[in-house]
């Protein structure tokens, strides 16, 4: 039946892209629209569960940052081809996200993976890239409207940049628009309460966790 | 026993019986040069990132100004990269030299130099020079210099998110590039220890096997390390070796190196090392958050600790410190060695 030739392909895809097969990804992506099956039930069922898949082996260790990175690429190529088919109220749940490495910080492989989580999670992602100003982060978030601004880095040095960027959302009388988030591995949510961030996560999957309850998409636990 | 810092510094790789433990600082990512120490220092930076005879002066002050019984050079993690071609902003006493821009966005499109050439780039000369002037000016201070392992400098020559993509993509392209990185360190790390360096520190600071996994650290690092400690321990030096994070299943593959020391991350415990890696000394453990915010008393506690039985084979910081790290907490680190001293002597 249809039904189930459906759920095969779908299944199919999120395999592909699970074992970090772009061009079978691809492939798979646009039989899905030759056949005129819904564009995004295969992003859904199939490249975002994909994803989610190489996501927990990364959790549990047996997937690494390369390995996560290829599935990302897999992923994002199946979505360029299903995209421009997607009925416009399924995309998303309209959340906007500003993210980058502050200034003085060139690290950027940790931000980068928070950010191809979120938008799997299905957040609109703007990636200001790294060694950011904080006055950066600010003006972007207003003018795209953010709901949440996620700051990145990897040195101590350049930590206290994310109290610079809260400083500044204060001094400009926005800080209530935004919710403010800080990774990075020197990081603590000591060192979050003290910024006067809104919250802090040691860990990519856990970052969007904590974005989906900040922004109200999920209950506290 | 009365020895003078370089043979303490010797025997403590070679895990032979000592006094105390030595407490260094080995320069490059772990420079002794926080802004506290460079202000006392009569030099400034960036301008002893570029010139001999100040990288080799802020060095030798920095061990005098915070009591480490080491001096390293170069003083940041640029030297490489800067080399191969990336863009470099040196930063100032405040801001750490970083990499402003990779060269290339993929391995396929690399094209190098030979060695040869790669050798009079950049700054690599002028930390070989730096060496020469530390033999001939740091008396009994064991001199240490730096290299940014192989194929974290691959990770610096190709932007580092597609570099870690394309080891699994495209993987004898990758290889080739670290290979090239292998060469010319091993051909500088020779002119370093022919310039008077007693021991050379590798800190494979990107490619670690908890970002890439056992299995890529196997295939893709392993051979390339490998290499460059051999030529190094053939030409009579002293590998020294730090990578970030945990070594989980690598750490068989990381005993296999052969280095004579390795510095670990702050997080792992001395005993699990000992155990995965027991031909090596260890060198480690003052955490640099602990250096930047804690309290003197706290780190001369932990430092009287990690030298105890037991501990490790000298005491340094790991990883990088801040620059903002308060001279006074350096200095309850360096002094903690007569604390243990003192109260062995209370316990007889």
């Amino acid at each position: 039946m249809s039904a189930d030739e459906q759920k095969r392909l779908y299944e199919q895809l999120a395999t592909a892209v699970f074992e970090l097969d772009e061009q079978l990804t691809k492939l798979l992506s646009q039989e899905v629209l030759d056949r005129g099956y819904d564009a995004w039930q295969a992003v859904e069922r199939g490249l975002l569960e994909g994803v989610n898949r190489a996501g927990r082996l990364f959790d549990e260790e047996e997937y690494f940052v390369p390995e996560l990175l290829i599935a990302a690429d897999a992923m994002y190529a199946g979505l360029a081809i299903l995209r421009p088919h997607i009925k416009t109220h399924h995309s998303g749940f309209n959340r906007r996200v500003v993210i980058g490495v502050v200034q003085g910080d060139t690290h950027d492989i940790g931000k980068n993976l928070v950010r191809i989580m979120l938008e799997v999670a299905g957040f609109e992602v703007h990636d200001l890239g790294r060694d950011v100003p904080p006055q950066k982060f600010v003006e972007t978030a207003i003018a795209v409207k953010a709901d949440l601004i996620a700051l990145s880095t990897l040195m101590t040095t350049t930590m206290e940049r994310m109290g610079e960027v809260v400083s500044i959302l204060e001094a400009e009388k926005v800080r209530n628009r935004f919710k403010v988030i800080v990774g990075g591995s020197p990081l603590s949510q000591q060192f979050s309460d003290r910024i006067g961030a809104d919250g802090y996560a040691p860990k990519a999957a856990q970052a969007v966790e904590l974005a989906k309850r900040l922004v109200g998409l999920s209950n506290a636990a | 026993m009365s020895l003078d810092r370089r043979e303490r510094f010797v025997r403590a790789l070679a895990r032979q019986p000592l006094d105390r433990a030595p407490v260094i600082c080995t320069g490059g990512s772990m420079t002794a040069t926080p802004d506290e120490v460079v202000a006392l220092s009569g030099y400034a930076l960036p301008e002893a990132h570029g010139d001999a005879a100040a990288m080799a002066g802020l060095a030798l002050a920095a061990a005098r100004i915070t009591g480490f019984e080491s001096v390293g050079v170069p003083l940041c993690v640029t030297v490489e990269a800067e080399v191969f071609g990336a863009e470099i902003d040196l930063g100032d006493a405040r801001t750490e030299a970083r990499i402003v821009r990779e060269p290339y966005a993929s391995v396929s499109d690399v094209t190098l130099p030979p060695v040869e050439d790669l050798l009079q780039r950049g700054r690599a000369q002028i930390s070989v020079e730096a060496v020469r002037l530390l033999a001939q000016q740091a008396g009994d201070l064991p001199i240490i210099a730096n290299l940014i392992g192989p194929v974290s400098i691959a990770a610096a020559v190709v932007e580092p998110t597609a570099f870690l993509r394309e080891l699994r993509t495209k993987p004898a392209e990758t290889a080739a590039l670290s290979a090239r990185a292998t060469d010319f360190l091993i051909a500088w790390a020779l002119q370093l220890i022919e310039a008077g360096a007693d021991a050379i520190a590798i800190h494979e600071d990107t490619v670690t096997p908890a970002l890439v996994g056992p299995r890529t650290f196997e295939q893709a690092v392993v051979p390339h390390l490998r290499r460059l400690v051999e030529a190094i321990h053939e030409a009579g030096g002293r590998v020294l070796l730090h990578m970030c994070g945990a070594l989980g299943r690598s750490a068989e593959a990381v005993a296999r190196l052969g280095v004579d020391a390795y510095i670990p991350d702050a997080s792992l415990s001395v005993a699990d090392l000992h155990k995965s890696l027991p031909g090596a000394a260890l060198i480690g453990n003052i955490s640099t958050f602990l250096l930047h915010q804690g309290e003197p008393k706290g780190i001369a506690k932990l430092a009287a600790r990690l030298s105890g039985p037991g501990g490790f084979d000298a005491l340094s910081p790991t990883c990088g410190m801040s620059s903002i790290t308060p001279l006074q907490n350096i200095l309850a680190m360096t002094s903690a060695k007569n604390a243990r001293a003192a109260q062995e002597f209370s316990n007889v």
